[in-house]
């Protein structure tokens, strides 16, 4: 069919474009630290180092060599996965954090596109549904809500809350105890750790899916083909959920790579203010100690998954609706 | 199938479709002026016949419609009468309650089949839908029986698997009108079958509706606001002005000796490619405010026989020849327009 050819040379220019965003963060991350003031080894090399283990680090990571070389080197690095160490908690290798760190960030941000996910288009569907009715107003105006108070702000709110007034969520750490009978065991006080962070990094996404979804749908409830399907004989929700939230979902799908790469910032701000222990926290305290190859393999990796979400919802996109990439 | 020829031969007697005093109005809420964009109409469609209904943009053509297949929009309620299909009630009813009518024994060419189709659905999946849904065709046959419905409109049976933003603009026609026969129904309605259409396939599109149901003997409604469109495919002729039908006739009366002078003039202003511009009649004034509709004949303001009794009197739509009806008070003179 002319139209699946076409989505090939569409999503192989996505790749395309992905790439070199790729090649793009690299070179970034490698000319950071070098560019900035002063001298290199200072920057790499936390002061508190002896000359000895100074000069071990410079060649370790090849900071005496020529520019080109160091790249080469930086490259192999980061295909072998090895980001040096951390100069805080020297000599903690920078990986070894991060294998720590990352699940953990991985949790809070999934728990947060899913929830937001999961009930903000029903939720977007139910107020255009009912539009112009109670249920309509009440659900935009408390979206609105969400939609404009800042995140910090709501985050202080949900401590004072729920870790002072009615104390009934936790408001650090990612898990109450250290050892756990089982993985559900584990999952569950997980779960009941991050509900606070979860709903705090949720909130304005939530309210955001709610909006686009509602709005899509009400550029769509009025076309032919929804008072068709209605003709049809099926009944209100076959029509909303069989024929109106179809062509309505796609658009909303861009947003999601959009929020994954919002909720990389958040998750340093949110991670701080609920003492987690994950990516965000990480690198917070890697940017106050000026741990520098911390500060390089976050940012790298929180950059790889902005990346690497915004891509995969490009292409879910692309395959879902079959208009992209039709015939022209 | 077996089940529809049945309830055919079964029938013959009394109209297919019957409608009394339907009134349709649209409000936003209770404080809203209602549009009334429908007011008292009664006609009758019989099995095989085909009612055409003609009338200036805004005239409540589309609303007829669809009060009669019970899709409505949310402002739009039918406030008095009935329509009786097959002799039941189903004006009056929930709309929950006339599911098993719709679609199955009647369907609906949408006015607009450019946007009949759902853009993110195959065109084969949506005329699919309706046989799913009044479980119409066995389950395994149902693909065939798409291809079979594409074919019947001349299209390539392929075109079930494409998208509709794939197919021209009368491919879509057609593949709208193979939708709607889909459950072979009893009654068609076709709103604006040929609007947005060139003038070949429009001509091709109206042959293929009448071939349609000289294959399945199906009452048709087609509804349009040119008159020379569906003059000959029309057995009769309802004409429509200001929400409600002023005249209706046998085609070819209505053609050789309208009694409304509103169809007169309708008449009159048909395009001839003879003529030159500057001679075709057009018909001066705006069309009624329906919130607020004159209290006597709603054409009084543009109609050159208009006298001091139609501004204050309704004229009732009466007999006047033949299965001729019309409402108006002066329809004796109609022919020295
Ligand atoms: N959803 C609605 N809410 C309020 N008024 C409406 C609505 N739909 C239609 N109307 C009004 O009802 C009247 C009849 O509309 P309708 O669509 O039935 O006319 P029509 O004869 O089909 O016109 P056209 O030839 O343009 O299709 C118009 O005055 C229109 O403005
Ligand atoms: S009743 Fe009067 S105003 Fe109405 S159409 Fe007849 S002559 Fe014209
Ligand atoms: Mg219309």
């Amino acid at each position: 069919m002319a139209s699946t050819s076409s989505k090939k040379a569409y999503i192989a220019t996505r790749v395309r474009n992905y790439l070199a965003a790729f090649a793009a963060i690299l070179a970034v991350n490698f000319a950071i630290p070098r560019v900035m003031p002063g001298d290199p080894t200072t920057r790499f090399v936390g002061p508190g180092f002896t000359a000895e283990a100074r000069q071990q680090l410079l060649q370790e990571f090849g900071l005496n060599r020529p520019l080109w070389e160091q790249f080469l080197l930086y490259l192999t690095n980061i295909f072998t996965g090895d980001f040096g160490v951390s100069f805080a908690r020297y000599p903690t290798p920078v990986m070894e954090l991060i294998v720590e760190r990352l699940p953990r960030t991985l949790y809070l941000m999934g728990a947060s596109v899913t929830i937001s996910v999961v009930i903000g288009i029903p939720l977007g569907a139910f107020a255009a549904w009912n539009f112009g009715e109670r249920e309509d107003l009440i659900t935009t105006q408390s979206s609105l809500f969400f939609r404009s108070i800042p995140t910090f702000w709501l985050a202080i709110l949900l401590v004072f809350v729920f870790g002072y007034l009615i104390p009934i969520f936790p408001i650090s750490g990612a898990t109450g105890s250290a050892n756990h009978p089982s993985f559900i065991a584990y999952f569950v006080d997980l779960t009941y750790h991050t509900v606070l962070p979860v709903v705090t990094m949720s909130a304005y996404f939530l309210a955001g899916y709610t909006f686009l979804m509602r709005g899509s749908l009400l550029d769509i409830l009025p076309e032919n083909y929804i008072k068709i399907a209605e003709s049809k004989g099926l009944s209100e929700r076959q029509v909303l959920f069989g024929h109106a939230v179809p062509p309505a979902f796609p658009p909303v799908l861009t947003q999601l790579g959009f929020q994954i790469g919002r909720l990389a910032g958040g998750a340093v701000l949110v991670e701080t203010v609920f003492s987690y222990p994950g990516m965000g926290q990480l690198m917070f305290e890697a940017v106050l100690a000026r741990d520098y190859p911390v500060i390089q393999a976050t940012f790298f990796f929180l950059a790889i998954m902005v990346l690497g979400s915004m891509f995969l919802a490009e292409i879910l996109y692309t395959i879902i609706d079959p208009r992209i990439g039709g015939s022209e | 199938m077996s089940k529809q020829i049945q309830e055919r031969s079964a029938d013959t007697a009394g109209a297919l479709l019957s409608v009394q005093n339907l009134s349709t109005y649209y409000s936003e809420d209770e404080t809203d002026v209602p549009v009334r964009a429908v007011d008292g109409v009664n006609f009758e469609i019989a099995r095989g016949e085909t009612y055409g209904l003609v009338g200036e943009s805004g005239c409540g053509k589309s609303t007829l419609g669809l009060s009669l297949i019970r899709a409505l929009p949310p402002q739009g309620d039918i406030v008095d009468g009935e329509i009786r299909f097959e002799g039941r009630e189903i004006g009056q009813l929930p709309k929950s309650e006339v599911k098993d009518v719709q679609w199955a024994d009647i369907s609906m060419i949408y006015q607009g089949a450019q946007n009949a189709f759902n853009p993110v659905k195959t065109v084969g999946d949506q005329i699919r839908e309706p046989l799913r849904v009044h479980n119409i065709v066995p389950e395994g046959e149902r693909e065939r029986r798409v291809r079979e419905l594409l074919e019947k409109v001349n299209l390539q049976p392929d075109v079930a698997e494409q998208y509709p933003h794939e197919l021209s603009g009368g491919m879509k026609q057609r593949a709208a009108i193979a939708m709607a026969i889909a459950c072979e129904p009893d009654l068609l309605i076709a709103d604006e079958p040929t609007t947005a259409l060139d003038v070949i396939v429009q001509a091709e599109v109206l042959n293929m509706l009448q071939q349609l149901q000289d294959d399945l003997n199906f009452g048709m409604l087609v509804i349009s606001h040119n008159l020379a469109a569906i003059m000959k495919l029309s057995d009769r002729i309802g004409v429509m002005y200001g929400g409600k039908i002023v005249e209706s006739a046998p085609a070819e009366t209505l053609y050789d000796a309208p009694e409304h002078p509103y169809t007169a003039l309708l008449l009159q202003s048909l395009i001839d490619p003879r003529r030159p511009p500057d001679q075709v009649e057009t018909i001066e004034g705006t069309p009624p405010d329906l919130r607020d509709p004159p209290s006597g004949c709603r054409f009084a303001g543009r109609c050159p026989l208009a006298t001091e009794q139609c501004r204050d009197m309704e004229p009732p739509l009466e007999v006047v020849g033949e299965a001729h009806e019309a409402a108006c008070f002066h329809h004796e003179e109609v022919s020295e327009l």
